[in-house]
């Protein structure tokens, strides 16, 4: 009785012993965790990452911990990928391949769940964490102890899903959790509750996140800055967020039912006592297809401001893509039964679905057309940045017809769940998500850090990309057209897939150099970070104000407040300049910043705990744990001396330490 | 292909002394070359998309190609552009134009919110009459008479019941050449898709619920048949061969499988619920009455376990 009030239904034979694969990446995982807590022990660096970062409620080192976030299961996400194409290039006739289809399903939704939530999501959160208060003129977000908790709470969710790979075992229902399927009756065990875990703790930092970047762009941009004065990536990026704040509640809550059919045996969607599995995928698009926007926006914004800052020139009909992003905005919540024509809708409604697919194609090609004008009679700089533009506008274009073409019901009936869909969504996911991400990564990187990426080390990623894309992703179409259904882990001889997948294994391997070199490019640009350094706080003669300050910024930004008069205040800054202006020394005044707190990373790991106790049914550790969170948020919201001011000694002292450091 | 140039180039280099990696680099290529062809011969027999055996496919390819054809209006201008921009304005060419303050002309931007307007307007209106044409619950217009198959796809094999001729087939369908098919579909297990694609396209098969599908073939032949959506492990095999004969063939079938002396009746119906991976071809020379209104009523009443006569229901709830 008490054994299983503590422990539920975890119990040694959880543990996957006989599985060599699943061991072996157990064990890489405790040993890098080993290697990384060994050296901060032996650094003797507990207290600095304690006070520096664990509880730091910075943007710029929030965002950062976003970034690696980002980075690590982008890996665990591509060891996924290279494994299905493994098992797809080997597992023809006789041969069944390596993994067992239980095994498989696991690797295809983790697949799925890492790339989106934990890759793509913490990628872009990342960088709009750090970029957007700089490019409005503030010091931080509007709720920097959210920010914080946000963070956590996304790099639990995280946990759980890399957990679920030694204890227990993940979602084997593909990466939305279509019931029955992922019903108790279909999916006995815990995989989908780790799935709900993994998803809801994330899925609450994100949306307190989005509300957070929300008010932040609203409220506190630097005087001067109207809304049709902001950058074009805090432009997309507030509506991204907009795109957060109304979708992400949809997904909780549908996480949450489906919960309480598995956990309390209710019924929303099974297929008896009068649940319907219909309505759980119309809710999941709701949320899941602005999710492809809350994704993609924010590339476009990246490649707003890359485009202009290469070009010499200032973007190309701003007005028209603003309102390309708000249309796309409103449109993208009134296409997502296009995922489910063939779930019988009738004709017509079928059409109206189909019709306002196609017509997001409209502003989307229009902001095409004005990155090509802003590039015309311009004068573009092939930086590492440019190289991803370009990359994007011609994969991106295509990805775009496949998307069109499969918003046609009559076609879609036949291409749809085959892997010609699969090839659809990597062209627009890779070709506009990973290639803006990459993008801003590399064009904001000296400003993150102090120093550039090295160049061609960063211009040989992206031809093994942009190759290994079209290796690995081209055949897929062809293997559409040929029937080839999505989630098979074994097909026969005279289907002739065979060939196809072998060159789409090899596209893969393309990419995994590609994936090295950013490695290696990471590796040797801090290796030689004193001969890259930016000292001048402007590496690529950039427009925005994040450009103003130094690199990477002070703790509090900006020592005065900008004022802002134009769009590209800091590139007509420097055109007066030029032109002989006098620069008025600055006259420093107190900051007010916010004090640091550990209840986010405490909310983060008890979250954690908590979701791991619900997942194995820890009657008494959920209870604890859940109690101790609610506790958490209470005592945060007693705590009065959550703020303090920054002297103007010290504002000077460290202005005067950034001087120093540029002139040199 | 960067890296291809750079090994070339690397080859050249040491081709004197190490001619031997150039006639292995070379067999490499050819072989590369080989199954590069291999592929793309043997992938041109089977777009079983593009190689439609019905009308309802034949209109789908048709679709396809048409809005592709449209699309490609804007996209190969946009790539094109795209090269020659981007090569164009490069910054070391200073012949080229230089326009710093040039970020705003109504003309163009009329010009191109209006093109992907008119392409769009074109393909909405495809649209709305090929859906409706092609939708899949609408009989097909034709003259011949109809037959119906009964589809319940189940944890992972197919079961076609034939009402009309009170009998069934597991795991294999057939039908007759120039005869429109009305499928009625369930499930009893998680949602699957049915599809035959080179007579048409997909609809998913639901437990509690009916899906209606209708197509014709033109040409005898063996299609695949196979679930679109994923369904739990033994997914791979979810697949069937759907074989299209002359009518005189078909009524052979027919006795063929009503020799058969094997009765689907409720009793051995629940025999094949559970899982199951065992895909091979079973014939059922009699099926229950009502069988099919049955698997999906059980979904439809399962606290009572009695149908609404009062009779009691006969298949197991699992």
């Amino acid at each position: 009785m008490m054994e299983q009030l503590i422990f539920g239904k975890l119990s040694l034979d959880a543990i996957p012993y006989h599985n060599p694969i699943i061991m072996g990446a157990g064990a890489f995982m405790a040993l890098v965790a080993t290697v990384v807590l060994g050296t901060i022990l032996y650094l003797k660096k507990v207290k600095w990452i304690w006070t520096e970062w664990l509880t730091s409620v910075d943007h710029k080192k929030i965002g950062i911990m976003y970034l690696i976030l980002a980075g690590i299961m982008f890996l665990r996400g591509f060891s996924d990928a290279v494994m299905m194409r493994l098992q797809q290039a080997m597992s023809v006739g006789t041969n069944m391949g390596y993994l067992p289809p239980e095994h498989y399903d696991q690797v295809f939704t983790a697949h799925g769940v890492i790339m989106i939530f934990f890759m793509a999501m913490s990628f872009v959160f990342g960088l709009v964490n750090i970029i957007v208060p700089e490019q409005i003129g503030a010091r931080d977000v509007a709720f920097p102890y959210l920010n914080s908790l946000s963070f956590w709470l996304t790099l639990s969710g995280a946990c759980l899903v890399m957990i679920s790979l030694v204890v227990g075992d993940f979602a084997a229902t593909g990466w939305l959790a279509y019931p029955p399927l992922s019903e108790l009756k279909y999916s006995p065990t815990v995989g989908v509750d780790y799935y709900l875990w993994a998803l809801t703790l994330s899925g609450i930092g994100t949306l307190i996140g989005g509300i957070n970047i929300f008010v932040t762009i609203l409220r506190m941009r630097c005087p001067g800055m109207t809304l049709m004065k902001m950058p074009l990536f805090t432009w997309s990026v507030l509506c991204s967020m907009i795109l957060v704040i109304v979708s992400f509640p949809v997904l909780n809550i549908t996480l949450f039912l489906l919960f309480l059919d598995r956990f309390m045996g209710m019924h929303f969607f099974t297929s008896d006592f009068g649940g319907n599995p219909m309505l759980y995928i119309s809710l999941i698009w709701t949320w899941g297809h602005p999710e492809v926007y809350i994704l993609v926006l924010p590339a476009f914004g990246i490649f707003s401001e890359v485009v202009a800052t290469f070009s010499k020139k200032p973007l190309f009909g701003y007005t028209a893509m603003v309102w390309a992003t708000a249309a796309i905005t409103v449109l993208s919540f009134t296409v997502w039964l296009h995922h489910f024509f063939t779930m019988g809708a009738g004709a017509d409604v079928n059409s109206v679905f189909g019709i306002a697919t196609m017509i997001i194609s409209v502003p989307t090609g229009v902001k095409v057309f004005n990155w090509l004008a802003t590039m015309y009679r311009g004068r573009v700089t092939f930086a590492t940045p440019m190289y991803w533009m370009i990359g994007f506008l011609i994969t991106f274009t295509i990805g775009g017809m496949t998307g069109v073409l499969m918003s046609v019901p009559g076609v879609d009936f036949q291409v749809h769940n085959s892997v010609f869909l699969i090839a659809h969504f990597h062209n627009t996911i890779i070709g506009g998500v990973v290639f803006g991400l990459f993008a801003g990564y590399t064009y904001w990187f000296p400003k993150i850090f102090g120093f550039k990426l090295h160049e061609r080390l960063g211009r040989w990623a992206f031809w093994l990309w942009i190759t290994g894309f079209y290796v690995a992703f081209m055949p897929l179409y062809v293997l559409g057209l040929m029937g080839m259904t999505r989630r098979i882990s074994h097909y026969s001889v005279e289907s002739g897939y065979h060939p196809y997948l072998i060159v789409a294994a090899i596209g893969a391997g393309i990419i995994l150099c590609g994936i090295l070199c950013q490695v290696v490019q990471l590796v040797v640009s801090i290796y030689q970070r004193d001969s890259n350094r930016d000292l001048t706080g402007d590496p690529w003669d950039g427009r925005t104000l994040e450009w103003s300050i130094a690199s990477p910024p002070p703790f509090y930004n900006f020592a005065v407040t900008p004022v802002v008069q134009e769009r590209d205040q800091f590139w007509a800054d420097k055109q007066k300049r030029l032109s002989g202006a006098a620069v008025i020394p600055p006259r420093y005044e107190p900051l007010h910043m916010p004090k640091n707190t550990s209840i986010g990373f405490l909310m983060g790991v008890i979250g954690g705990v908590f979701g791991f106790a619900m997942v194995w049914d820890m009657a008494l550790l959920s209870m604890v744990s859940g109690v101790v969170l609610l506790g958490c948020a209470l005592a945060r919201m007693f705590n009065a001396h959550i703020d303090y001011t920054v002297s103007v000694e010290e504002v000077s002292k460290t202005e005067m330490k950034h001087l120093v450091g540029a002139s040199v | 292909m960067l890296s291809s140039i750079g090994f070339g180039h690397w080859l050249e280099r040491h081709r004197d002394h190490q001619g031997k990696i150039v006639t292995r680099f070379k067999g490499i290529v050819l072989k590369l070359i080989t199954l590069g062809s291999v592929a793309w011969l043997t992938g041109c027999q089977k777009m079983e998309v593009l190689q439609p055996k019905g009308p309802v496919a034949a209109d789908e390819k048709h679709l396809l190609i048409t809005a592709v054809g449209l699309m490609l209006i804007i996209v190969v201008p946009v790539i094109i552009l795209t090269l020659l921009i981007a090569f164009r304005y490069r910054a070391s060419n200073k012949k080229a134009k230089y326009a710093p303050e040039w970020t705003h002309s109504v003309k163009l931007e009329l010009l191109w919110w209006a093109v992907p307007i008119v392409i769009v307007s074109i393909l909405a209106m495809i649209t709305w009459k090929s859906t409706h044409a092609l939708d899949p619950y609408k009989p097909l217009d034709v003259p011949q008479k109809p037959i119906t198959i009964q589809v319940v796809s189940l944890n992972w094999r197919w079961l076609f019941i034939y009402p009309d001729q009170h009998m069934a087939t597991l795991n294999f369908v057939e039908f007759p050449v120039h005869t429109p098919v009305n499928f009625r579909i369930t499930s009893d297990a998680p949602m699957n898709s049915f599809q035959i694609d080179q007579l048409a396209g997909q609809i998913y098969a639901m437990a509690g619920m009916q899906t209606k599908l209708h197509l014709m073939a033109d040409q005898v032949g063996d299609y695949n048949g196979r679930s679109v959506s994923f369904s739990g492990p033994g997914f791979n095999g979810m697949e069937f061969t759907a074989r299209v004969v002359t009518a005189d063939q078909f009524a052979q079938f027919v006795q063929t499988v009503q020799k058969t002396n094997n009765s689907l009746t409720a009793a051995a119906y629940n025999q094949l619920i559970p899982d199951s991976e065992d895909t091979r071809i079973v014939y059922y020379s009699s099926v229950d009455d009502h069988l099919f209104e049955d698997i999906m009523m059980k979904y439809m009443m399962p606290m009572s376990g009695n149908d609404p006569d009062g009779a009691p229901m006969a298949i197991s709830q699992k």
